[in-house]
């Protein structure tokens, strides 16, 4: 049985509580076990930076020193934005000496490098060596295409994460293979769906996502996989907006990557929260809507 | 009141970085300009903005639009042959325009940005109401996306019942990170 820290970060709680339930059912069915600390704080969004750079590297510091008081060797972060603040941290603690001192007084906590930072994809891959795994498969998705979408932080920048090849990554396609999941080869795997700017102008946001939108739509496919909340909520959530602008008919469901691998390998539907999305994913699985549960 | 932009001096780690190169370390091959995503909300380019840097004239950087615009997702700074970290001097000239006073010619972004320090401050966590409304009473926008609000709020994604708790945590770290900034400029 594995065993990782679990920092979920704030989307998880409430915006994108599906990539949660889907991922901790997810582990469950694979054995893995997560361990969530009582306390944490925000990782500071690479917002934080903007009003003090010594805060910004602070936040995400505290995050990783109250993670540590479990014993645990590595720390699992789901979300693109939190896992990049938590790499950023480290990486520049490395490489400017001089902050460590700082530092570790203002979060009152010895800052060595001893947790490692993984995004849930890294776990995976380590766990689907195991060829016991396609045994566990149950559920036929055969007629799936599915465009693997990267976005941003997840890859970028290489010297930071160093997560794959950071411009065309396959480190989701070839889980969802695995499970027996078809993805394509597409143009907009990294390409950036405007992430925070859409609480600002909407119409920018729209103009990129109706981009990747079209780009994954012309590569034949008929689903989305992420592994991000902001690039869930911008071409989930704006799908209807961009067709309504745009006059285009774009019926994309956006699936977290562990929803599609949940669903592949048996996690009940209802422990993946499908009916919380804005484009039903639920027809294209050959599912009758979900009644909400209470 | 405008004071010295502290985060763009030349002892600041991005700006030291940035000039003690070789002055031809940014040859404008515009590989910055050509990916960066949220070019058409700019009004220099990214590579103007580098430009201007090294030439050590902060003013038109801190006076731009474009230093808002960027969400950092680090298009540039992965593409770029120098290996200049693009994203990240629009960051520290961000801080730069905060501190000396310059205001965001955007005023959406300024409110968003306020009502995210503000949020965090008070819970320690992202909180969607309370985020929410801070940020439309400071834009006076009320109405702004409201039918993705109730898409949302119908599919249960927007947590209106509990708050975060961790507002104490992040007050300590923020007196001590102040303390800290107070303790170097003395």
């Amino acid at each position: 049985m594995k065993r990782y820290a679990y920092y979920p970060g704030c989307s998880l709680e409430t915006m994108a509580s599906e990539y949660d339930l889907s991922f901790r059912n997810l582990c469950a069915r694979l054995g893995i076990e997560l361990e969530e600390p009582s306390r944490w704080i925000c990782c500071g969004v690479g917002l934080l930076g903007n009003l003090s750079p010594l805060l910004g590297l602070a936040v995400p510091l505290k995050n990783l020193a109250l993670a540590r008081q479990l014993g645990l060797p590595a720390l699992v972060v789901p979300c693109s934005a939190c896992y990049s603040q938590f790499k950023r941290a480290q990486y520049e603690l490395k490489h400017d000496p001089k902050l460590r001192a700082d530092l570790e007084d203002i979060v009152e906590a010895p800052l060595q490098e001893t947790l490692q930072v993984l995004h849930p994809l890294e776990i995976l891959t380590q766990e689907l060596e195991n060829p016991a795994l396609r045994a566990k498969r149950e559920n036929n998705l055969d007629h799936l295409r599915v465009a693997c979408y990267y976005g941003c932080l997840l890859t970028r920048p290489p010297k930071v994460v160093n997560f794959d090849i950071c411009e065309y990554p396959e480190t989701m396609d070839r889980l969802l293979h695995r499970v027996g999941i078809t993805t394509v080869e597409w143009s907009h795997k990294t390409f950036c769906c405007g992430a925070f700017y859409a609480m600002v102008d909407s119409g920018r946001v729209l103009e990129l996502t109706r981009e990747i939108l079209e780009g994954a739509r012309s590569a034949g496919a008929n689903a989305f996989a992420v592994a991000c909340p902001l690039c869930q909520l911008n071409l989930d959530a704006r799908q209807p907006e961009v067709n309504q602008r745009y006059a285009t008919d774009y019926n994309l469901p956006v699936f977290y990557f562990t929803q599609l691998m949940g669903y592949a390998l048996g996690v009940p539907a209802e422990g993946l929260g499908l009916w919380r999305h804005v484009v039903d994913p639920q027809p294209l699985l050959g599912l009758r809507p979900e009644v909400r549960a209470a | 009141m405008v004071t010295t932009p502290s985060a763009l001096l030349p002892d600041s780690p991005a700006l030291v970085h940035l000039l003690t190169l070789e002055p031809t370390i940014c040859f404008q091959c515009n590989r910055c300009t050509a990916g960066c995503p949220l070019l058409s909300a700019m009004d220099l380019t990214p590579a103007q903005i580098v430009h201007y840097l090294r030439l050590g004239q902060l003013e038109p950087v801190l006076r731009s639009e474009a230093i808002w615009a960027c969400v950092h997702c680090e298009t540039c700074s992965t593409r770029c042959p120098q290996e200049v970290e693009v994203s990240k001097l629009l960051g520290a000239a961000r801080v730069a325009a905060y501190r000396a006073g310059y205001v965001a010619p955007n005023q959406a972004i300024a409110a968003y940005f306020a009502s995210f320090f503000e949020n965090l401050y008070l819970y320690g966590r992202s909180a969607e109401l309370p985020l929410t409304l801070i940020c439309k009473m400071k834009s006076e926008d009320y109405f702004r996306d409201f039918d993705l609000g109730l898409r949302l709020i119908t599919r249960g994604r927007l947590n209106f019942l509990s708050l975060p708790k961790g507002g104490a945590i992040y007050r300590r770290l923020y007196k001590r990170v102040r303390q800290k900034e107070k303790e170097a400029a003395a």
